[in-house]
């Protein structure tokens, strides 16, 4: 028999109990077991210290049988930029504003962009946090790009565009929180709420585009951010027809 | 060509829906041979739907005395003959004479001219030539007149080619072509440019006609029966070339649209055309390609559809994300029962219904339409992966086959046009794929039901199945009964099932190709310079079609029968919108959407009462009993929001009376109302009495309500509402039962209501206090089609002039009548640009006014919006049904918009004006008792209609006049 599920929490520091705690939490999400992995000394690293140390945790990340990782951000973090956009499995990463350790993640917020691409990332995160018996709520702002084209009777159209939506991006089971105005800022504001637990967010593993501006954000708040990206068995088919527009956006 | 199928499933391979074969040589090997093995076919292939055609150059006497066949139907047997001079339909008692050229004595003369001159050229080259004796509107001239070659027969054929020439050659005159070739010049020099030149080697004919002209009668003559050209399988001997001239049998195809399958069964010595199967094997093989048809029939073979691309809408691919729309677009009708657009398999990904119009789950406001017994429920051991689903939209029929795979799964689907209530559909797979259920071949009814607290949809269903090889066929006739009233009935449905399952799926399906082409025969459009529009009208017609047929009275809720939105509840878009184009679709329906509201007055009475007024108040949104429904609470976009339109939208209780006087008028030369329909225009009028109140101005006002525009909540003297009011008011005093002084009051009443209009700018106000909001543009805020207030939120958009839909256009389209001439324009410039069209009914309406106004460009812009709505899912939202309104709109944008047409002291009104787009249109509907055909070009104008029509054309009408049928025009005076 090959070694159980892990999700690794690197450690650059010995007294890093949000990153063990955060470990013990995703384990819980993905029924896991947490293992501990050191990559440094007291100190993080900066230049090329952190290129190498990174490259130590994308290697420990890269046996199927390790499903997740937990790491902390930090100032001008060249570790977590490398991992984060090299790791092919869920990364949780804890910002320098949160505070305390993490108890749960029990109570997972997913910002939606409307694209398959998007939906199709976060889809099997979600089936495991709804299975480890989470509270997920899926949060969609409207903005000038994706207001619908009509709302016809208020009584009506939520029910119908948000059932809708959820389906049509596989993600039936969770409830929709539909908000308007700037969407990272909307979504910020959520996830500052108090209530949420962290942030699962799909992104293309790429900082200088699509996402990357929401996921720079977040790394400024208070809540942990569990990144997702195009891993094995996603598929980004934004832009290909029908199925990657949003019910309700305007194609324009 | 691809004709599919292959060896296992018979030389063809599919199922045609007629055969139009050539007599001599094809279906019999001479004019002796006996023809009892064809009678039979062609009488058993009529008995199962299927139609026949002969095409022939011989005459009536040889072909009917030699077939003999007497088919009863419902396939048709016709006879194209006389190289398609004549056409004649064989019943029971005969043929009868359909169509025919007749021959005068100009023409007699010329051909003979020409036989006789082409005779003798050839003659003066020395070639043995005679002149045949005349046939009606053609002549033949004899090549070889010589006995060994005296009706040679088809095997010959190869050794007559080389002997002709032969001949030709020794005579010094090229080849058969050339021979044809001088006869066409012979014929021109007589006067006949247009004449028919064709050989079967041993003659040269000229004439008038020829098969091509037959087979163009007898494709119309189909496509009237709703068989298009894709369904039609084409047999003959003789299409290839022979010695350089065009087969006897090749005008055939030229006279044939692309679709046809042409079947050759002849010798073909230089081969076929290209797209024509080469079978040879003379009779005996057309006699194997009739057999496959029955067969076909006989193991409950899936049938094709015409995959026309003007008629047909087309879904490829298994797409999880556009699948509900997909199913919401195909959803079928019949009786006011709809299935949805399913998979027969159900995928995950789907949500089946079967629902009917006016049959709730139960009274509550979230209650919804009740869902049926699922009609489809096939069960696969592996699922499709892709395929291809065409809704043909001339017959009713939806088609789905799987694609990229040996032994596809296909199935074919349609609700009965003809039996109200009756489902039939077929399924055919790989015999290891489909899974029997357990009941399986029991041959028995299977009742299925579902009821409510008051009413239910109960399926009764008989299924049959087949092996033919490796593939076995599936098929279930289902009649649902479903009554909004009483418990549904196997009895009720019982009777119906017995008549569908003894009339059997093929007959069934004969009778809904014509009855669907019947429809479109009365009601559609024809766009050739725009096809594309025109397949999306057809597709919104078709949806109000599936309407029709609903005994007692028609609810149509927001989404028809396609979908569960809105709970299936009754808004004004049923009065204003779907009605409006039900009077000009199927004024049946129209009438039963009308007893809708009619049943219900003691609600809306109840209602009024209890708020402290008179008479009528009907309800913003209704279901079963007519009380309101309107929920509570809902969102726009993600904010809560408490809903009002219940309590404050009131104009509904004139747009109900406003649909009583339309339906009447439309519908009746005379438009008296009923007794019925005169008491809900008094307690509407008496309603609208009571509700106007007086200010200090001395004017009466409606205060706090919604209009159309449901941006702007809490409004006062709202245009719309106000106008609205002020027409039910004086529409009553003309029509309802009322005292004097009450007559008197409501007179009084309305001409003291204010609409909002500045005689300075021409405009009206769409409410009081409206001009002072912040002057922002649509364009502001985004690109419409946008919801503003979603954007905005409910506060933002209130405080701007940003609207939904512009209620002030909405009186000029409906009460034109009711607001100062000339502001149209006005109106529109203003609302135009603030109009977001945030309701899947605004683009409609402004294409219509925008057509009424001359801006015919627009207009069709704003059309094309319109029927995006639910084809594109331009919402998000046509997964929960289609817009039915929104189609109707659109039709009525057609109608009312570009024809101009209106009703008015029993005469249909026109204007038309046509987009650039559209260099011509011809639209077809029903009015004032009639059906209508209205063409129109850049210079004409033509009418027609079944029965009297007393028709005026505008006065600013630039266009000729034309009349025909039993149309009397009149040109309307400046």
């Amino acid at each position: 028999m090959g070694r159980g599920r892990e999700v690794v929490a690197v450690l650059e520091r010995d007294d890093e109990d949000q990153v063990v705690s955060g470990a013990a939490a995703l384990a819980d999400m993905l029924d896991a077991a947490p293992v501990p992995l050191r990559v440094g000394a007291a100190a993080a690293a900066v230049g090329a210290e952190a290129h190498r140390r990174a490259a130590v945790v994308l290697d420990a990340l890269s046996p199927d049988h390790v499903v997740g990782a937990v790491l902390r951000a930090r100032q001008d973090d060249a570790l977590l930029v490398d991992v984060a956009t090299g790791a092919r499995v869920p990364l949780l990463v804890i910002p320098a504003g949160v505070r305390g350790t993490i108890s749960s993640l029990r109570r997972v917020l997913v910002p939606l962009d409307g694209s398959a691409a998007t939906a199709a990332e976060v889809r099997p995160l979600v089936g495991s946090a709804l299975d480890a018996g989470a509270d997920v709520v899926a949060v969609h702002v409207f903005d000038t790009s994706t207001t619908p084209a009509f709302w016809d009777q208020a009584a009506h159209s939520h029910r119908t565009w948000t059932r809708e939506f959820m389906r049509r991006h596989g993600l039936d089971r969770v409830r929709l929180d539909l908000r308007r105005g700037q969407p990272v800022a909307e979504v910020l504001a959520e996830a500052g709420r108090g209530d949420v637990d962290v942030v699962l967010l799909g992104w293309g593993q790429d900082l200088g585009i699509g996402r990357a501006p929401v996921v720079r954000a977040l790394l400024e708040a208070a809540v942990p951010l569990l990144l997702t990206g195009a891993g094995p068995g996603t598929n980004d088919r934004r832009g290909r027809g029908p199925s990657s527009l949003a019910p309700g956006s305007t194609p324009r | 060509m691809d004709l599919g199928g292959g060896p296992a499933s018979g030389p063809l391979g599919w199922t045609a829906g007629a055969v139009v074969f050539d007599w001599d040589g094809t279906a019999v090997p001479d004019r002796a041979a006996p023809a009892q093995a064809v009678r039979d076919r062609v009488e058993r292939l009529s008995a199962i739907g299927v139609h026949t055609a002969v095409v022939s150059g011989t005459h009536l006497a040889n072909v009917d005395g030699q077939l003999a066949a007497r088919p009863s139907g419902p396939g048709r047997l016709l006879l194209a003959l006389n190289r398609g001079s004549e056409l004649f339909e064989v019943g029971p008692a005969g043929p009868v004479l359909l169509e025919g050229l007749p021959e005068s004595t100009d023409v007699r003369r010329r051909l003979d001219d020409t036989a006789h001159e082409l005779a003798g050229l050839l003659r003066g080259h020395g070639l043995q030539a005679e002149v045949v004796g005349h046939r009606l509107n053609r002549c033949k001239v004899d090549l070889v007149p010589d006995p060994r070659w005296r009706d040679p027969p088809k095997a010959r054929l190869r050794e007559l080619v080389s002997e002709v020439s032969a001949r030709l050659s020794a005579a010094g005159l090229g080849s058969l072509a050339d021979v044809t070739d001088l006869a066409r010049d012979v014929a021109a020099r007589h006067g006949l440019s247009e004449a028919r030149i064709s050989s079967d080697a041993k003659h040269v004919e000229v004439g008038v006609t020829d098969k091509g002209d037959a087979m163009r009668a007898v494709l119309a003559r189909l496509d009237a029966l709703g068989v298009g050209a894709g369904l039609v399988l084409l047999v003959g001997d003789e299409f290839g070339d022979l010695a350089g001239v065009p087969g006897s049998d090749a005008r055939m195809l030229l006279g044939c649209r692309p679709g046809a399958s042409a079947v050759s069964v002849g010798v073909e010595p230089d081969g076929v055309p290209d797209g024509v199967l080469h079978a040879p094997g003379g009779p005996v093989a057309f006699l194997r390609l009739l057999d496959e048809q029955l067969a076909r029939a006989a193991d409950l073979r899936v049938p094709q559809v015409c995959h026309d691309p003007r008629w047909t809408w087309v879904e490829h691919g298994v797409d999880p994300a556009r699948h509900r729309v997909v199913e919401s677009l195909f959803t079928l009708g019949s009786g006011g029962i709809g299935w949805r657009g399913s998979v027969e398999e159900t995928a995950d990904v789907g949500e089946p219904l079967v629902s009917a119009a006016g049959v709730w789950a139960g009274p509550a406001e979230d209650d919804g339409l009740l869902e049926g017994p699922d009609l489809a429920d096939i069960r696969l051991t592996h699922p499709v992966e892709r395929d291809v689903r065409t809704l043909d939209l001339r017959t009713g029929v939806l088609h789905r086959e799987e694609v990229r795979i040996e032994r596809p799964l296909r199935s074919a689907r349609f609700a009965s046009a003809v039996e109200r209530g009756v489902f039939a559909m077929r399924v055919e797979a790989a015999s290891n794929r489909l899974i029997a259920p357990e009941d399986a071949d029991t041959d028995r009814d299977v009742w299925s039901a579902v009821v409510a607290d008051a009413g239910g949809i109960g399926s009764l269903s008989h299924e049959r199945r087949a092996v033919a090889g490796e593939t076995t066929s599936v098929q279930r006739l289902v009649c649902v009964d479903a009554p909004a009233h009483r418990s549904p009935s196997p009895g009720v449905a019982g009777t119906r099932l017995a008549r569908a399952t003894a009339t059997g799926f093929e007959r069934l399906l004969a009778g809904q190709r014509e009855a669907w082409a019947a429809r479109w025969q009365r009601v559609g459009v024809s766009i050739p310079g725009d096809p594309r529009l025109e397949l999306r009208l057809r597709l919104a017609l078709f949806h109000l079609w599936n309407l029709s047929g609903r005994r007692g009275d028609l609810a149509v809720g927001a989404r028809s029968v396609t979908g569960t939105g809105y709970y299936g509840h009754v808004f004004w878009d049923a009065d204003a919108f779907v009605l409006p184009a039900l009077v000009t679709i199927d004024p049946p329906s129209a009438a039963a959407m009308l007893r809708y509201r009619l049943r219900r007055i003691g609600a809306a009475r109840a209602r009024a009462r209890a708020e402290g007024r008179a008479g009528a108040r009907f309800p913003w949104e209704s279901a079963r009993e007519g009380f309101d429904v309107t929920p509570p609470t809902g969102y726009i976009g993600g904010e809560e929001v408490d809903i009002l339109t219940g309590a404050l939208e009131e104009h509904i209780t004139a747009d109900v009376a406003w649909a009583v006087h339309h339906h009447a008028a439309w519908t009746r030369t005379v438009p008296v109302h009923t007794t019925r329909e005169r008491v809900l225009l008094r307690d509407t009028a008496r309603y609208w009495a009571s509700r106007a109140v007086r200010g200090d101005d001395g004017a009466a006002h409606l205060l706090d309500v919604i209009g159309p525009d449901e941006y702007h909540e809490h409004v006062d003297d709202n245009a719309f509402t106000n106008v609205m009011a002020r027409w039910n008011l004086r529409h009553a005093v003309r029509h309802a039962p009322a005292r004097p002084a009450e007559r008197a009051t409501w007179a009084e009443v309305a001409d003291a209501l204010v609409d909002g209009h500045d005689v300075r700018t021409g405009l009206y106000e769409q409410f009081r206090g409206y001009f002072e909001l912040a002057p922002t543009l649509v364009r502001d805020v985004g690109t419409p089609p946008v919801a503003a207030d979603v954007l905005l939120g409910r506060d933002g958009v209130a405080r701007s002039q940003v609207i939904k839909q512009p209620d002030v256009l909405m009186l000029h389209h409906l009460v034109p009548d009711e607001v100062v001439p000339a502001t149209l324009g006005p109106c529109l410039d203003f609302y135009g640009p603030r109009t977001a069209h945030g309701s899947s009914l605004s683009p409609a309406v402004m294409a219509h006014l925008n057509a009424r106004a001359h801006r015919a460009d627009t207009a069709h812009e704003l059309l094309d919006h319109a029927l995006a709505i639910d084809p594109d899912d331009v919402g998000g939202t046509t997964a929960a049904g289609v817009h039915v309104a929104a189609a109707a709109g659109a039709w009525r944008a057609v109608v009312g918009g570009f024809l101009g047409a209106r009703v008015a002291d029993g005469r249909l009104h026109l204007d038309p004006v046509l987009p650039g787009a559209w260099p011509e249109a011809e639209v077809r509907f029903a009015c004032l008792g009639t059906d209508v055909r209205v063409a129109v070009d850049r210079h004409h104008v033509t009418v027609d209609a079944a029965g009297p029509l007393t028709v005026r054309l505008a006065a600013g009408c630039g266009l000729t006049g034309r009349a025909g049928g039993g149309v009397d025009l009149e040109q309307g005076s400046s």
